[in-house]
């Protein structure tokens, strides 16, 4: 057992080095546990590059290995990160800066105020409405008396929950999908698995910023989140056998019937390129849709009922899930099958090009009209042209730079680059116009460089590696 | 008529920092199977790499028939269908919409033959992608790339991970397809027996540079494995035409290339008790190689 933790923690001790110093910073600041389901992911990407199977025939029971992976899954990083966040809270001190230069705009955490959009920004406080007590750290929605912080009651908090939101993502692991799906019952199966694994991820980022920082600020949903923590996590350990077991199931294809020539021809409709817009620009319009729509039900239910109205961080988490999902969804498609195709370089270029450029105008899209990001002095129509426009030209940018990338670390790369138009989007709306033309320049040197790498890059056509899985281009067995 | 070879390499070079291709030069005729056979590394799917325009060569032309392969970019790939192991297909979720895709590009795609050969391959339009085994993969690559009957097919490695009988149905498609028409099959694989046994021509590749070439049979049966007993060392050290293969004492073992190293040079170098058996194509691949 002790073999497969340490192997583990070997393997993804960059995740766990940063893990621990977001602990560290989560207690120096306030922060949220936000990376608390990262041990779980990691444990579910080595459950999909086969990691349980190969670990089977070791000589330890079925059941040690299940014991195994829950510690794994569950409890390690919480526990580890208790040290990081004791150590972060005792050093908040050091780091306070004077009482009497606190405003309460400079110590606003991005979390804390995008979480609770419908709260009014405060006011900078008078020098003598601000305690002289250890902890002065003030968040926007936590005015002086009404919500003051207590650190170790929110760090407590914020580690019990941590390890039952792991618990709840290692439980739901069990009904991950092993294969492709065949019929409906396994698409509607499978979907409802990806729902709630793709809402539990981000899920994280909803609701432990808005958890009590101070036991006077307890709400009755609190109170059944607490409780629910430790149901998940004995749910997550009884479940680890049957999980182990699923791991196990080898499932293959069944036999289909033999195609003719009529179906065929039955199955025409949409081909090429239209099919290309189709398929891929219409899923990733659909998946933005679908992505700010929870986006906006969460808000609602946090803020009980009212109106997000303007929030800026939302904006820029839709744009950057628009920007990303955009450029990986080109790159899933297969460089290699796609150059072989009778178009130019350019006109390959257009095509690739498309899908980045749809998810970034949904991303605007939603940024500007339902956001309401953008320049007030500007019509949401201008807003929305020039956020397109900086969204689309930093998307084929970041295109063009990941697919220069093979390794895994593009992925990094994608979501700074896709992180900078959403924030400055979002955050620099005076300079709005200034932003659209950056992008316009940023787009046309995107474009060049993808046109570049598309005659000259060998690593636009190298198998694309995903930590260790290749979900698009799939490595040949030579 | 286009009377211009399918695929013509002139001086082509491409450079990496750990490997080097070429300079090489090739001539692919129309109407005919040629094999390229070379051991991991090289060169073949660089090669083949850059006729599709997966990377630009450092210097040197291709063209295919008789069309550059970056001026004429278009043209080529109207004329060249490309099947390779690192092929992906599963972004487009079922084999039924996979084929209506590359469908759209292909003005001569033929529906009743792409139906014939999912039958033979044992693939379905309402199979899923993802579902489907590295050989089932590559036989979705194969139908996409057989279905449009280009005049000249690149195949790389295109028989890995499948079947006998699939492997069986794609050389035949292969025999169909010289046969029928003058078109081309250009293939790179590591099964030379199969190449010894369809392929009119073979070219050898070894550390990007291209060792033997010419008609399968010629190859094979100008190149004959020698056995001798010689004392002097340096008498047979960098012998055009002659490959040693080992040497133990004063016993020799090698292969030669009769037409530049004709037997008789041996003895005039102090050789004796010269033996000589034929070589396969296998064999004489492991010599050239090794």
């Amino acid at each position: 057992m002790k073999s497969l933790i340490f192997d583990f923690l070997h393997r993804w001790r960059w995740l766990f080095v940063i893990s621990l110093l977001v602990s560290a910073v989560s207690g120096l600041m306030g922060l949220p546990l936000i990376l608390a389901p990262a041990a779980v992911v990691a444990l579910q990407l080595d459950a999909r590059r086969g990691v349980f199977r190969a670990v089977r025939p070791l000589p330890i029971t079925r059941l040690d290995q299940a014991k195994t992976w829950w510690v794994i899954g569950v409890p390690l990083l919480p526990l580890l990160s208790v040290p990081a966040l004791v150590l972060g809270i005792m050093l908040f001190p050091h780091f306070q800066p004077s009482a009497r230069s606190l405003q309460p705009a400079r110590i606003t955490t991005p979390m804390t105020e995008t979480m609770l959009p419908m709260e009014p920004r405060p006011q900078a406080l008078p020098e003598t409405s601000v305690p002289d007590t250890e902890h002065r750290y003030i968040a926007p929605s936590q005015a002086p008396g009404k919500n003051p912080r207590a650190p170790w009651f929110a760090a407590a908090v914020q580690s019990w929950v941590a390890l039952g939101y792991a618990g709840f993502c290692f439980f739901l692991m069990q009904w991950a999908p092993q294969r492709q799906p065949e019929n409906l019952a396994e698409n509607v199966q499978q979907g409802m698995f990806g729902l709630l694994w793709g809402i539990s991820m981000p899920g994280v980022v909803f609701l432990l910023p808005n958890l009590p920082r101070s036991s006077d600020t307890i709400a009755t949903w609190h109170w059944a989140v607490l409780a629910a923590a430790p149901v998940f996590v004995a749910l997550s350990y009884f479940s680890a056998a049957e999980l182990m077991r699923q791991q196990m199931v080898v499932t293959a294809a069944k036999n289909r019937p033999q195609a003719t020539t009529e179906s065929l021809a039955l199955s025409g409709g949409l081909t090429g390129i239209p099919l290309y817009i189709v398929n891929f620009a219409g899923r990733i319009v659909l998946m933005v849709a679908l992505i700010a729509c929870v986006q906006i039900i969460m808000l609602r239910w946090m803020s009980q009922g009212n109106a997000p109205g303007h929030n800026p961080a939302a904006g820029v988490q839709v744009s950057l899930m628009g920007m990303m999902i955009g450029a990986t969804i080109a790159e899933s498609v297969g460089m290699r099958a796609l150059r072989a195709l009778p178009l130019s370089t350019v006109k390959l270029a257009l095509l690739l090009s498309l899908v980045p450029w749809a998810g970034a105008f949904s991303g605007a899209f939603v940024s500007a009209v339902f956001c309401r990001a953008g320049d007030p002095s500007l019509s949401i129509w201008v807003n929305l042209g020039a956020q397109s426009l900086a969204l689309c030209g930093w998307a084929i940018l970041a295109l063009s730079i990941t697919l220069h990338i093979s390794s895994g670390g593009r992925l990094f790369v994608l979501m700074l680059l896709s992180f900078i138009p959403g924030i400055a989007i979002q955050f620099a709306v005076q300079y709005t116009v200034l932003i659209a033309a950056i992008g316009l320049v940023t787009g046309c040197a995107g474009f060049a460089l993808l046109i570049r790498g598309l005659r000259k890059s060998s690593a636009f056509y190298r198998p694309r590696g995903f930590f260790g899985m290749t979900p698009g281009q799939p490595t040949a067995v030579r | 008529m286009n009377t211009a070879p399918a695929l013509e390499v002139s001086g082509l070079e491409k450079h990496y920092p750990r490997f080097g291709l070429g300079p090489l030069d090739l001539t692919v005729p129309p109407g005919s199977i040629y094999g390229l056979i070379g051991p991991n590394g090289a060169g073949k799917t660089t090669l083949i790499d850059l006729i599709f325009g997966m990377g630009s060569p450092d210097a040197g032309t291709i063209k295919v028939c008789g069309y550059d392969h970056e001026r004429d970019e278009v043209a080529v790939k109207q004329r060249a269908a490309y099947v390779g192991p690192d092929l992906n297909f599963i972004a487009w979720g079922k084999i039924g919409r996979a084929i209506r895709f590359n469908r759209g590009f292909r003005p001569t795609w033929d529906d009743g033959y792409c139906a014939r050969l999912m039958q033979d391959f044992g693939i379905s339009a309402d199979d899923r992608i993802g579902t489907l085994s590295f050989g089932g993969r590559t036989k979705l690559a194969l139908l996409l790339a057989l279905a449009w009957r280009p005049p000249l097919l690149v195949l790389d490695e295109p028989t890995t991970g499948i079947d006998a009988h699939s492997k069986k149905a794609v050389f035949a498609e292969m025999l169909n397809i010289v046969r029928d028409e003058a078109r081309t099959v250009f293939i790179s694989s590591h099964q030379i027996s199969d190449l010894e046994r369809f392929a009119d021509r073979v070219g050898v590749l070894h550390k990007g540079r291209l060792v033997a070439e010419g008609s399968t049979a010629e190859l094979v049966d100008r190149h004959v494995q020698a056995e001798w007993v010689a004392e002097n060392a340096d008498a047979f050290a960098h012998t055009p035409g002659l490959t040693v293969q080992e040497r133990d004492g004063p016993h020799w073992r090698g292969v030669l290339d009769t037409l530049t190293c004709p037997l008789h040079t041996l003895e005039l170098r102090g050789a004796r008790d010269v033996r000589t058996q034929p070589l396969t194509l296998e064999d004489l691949f492991l010599a050239l190689t090794q």
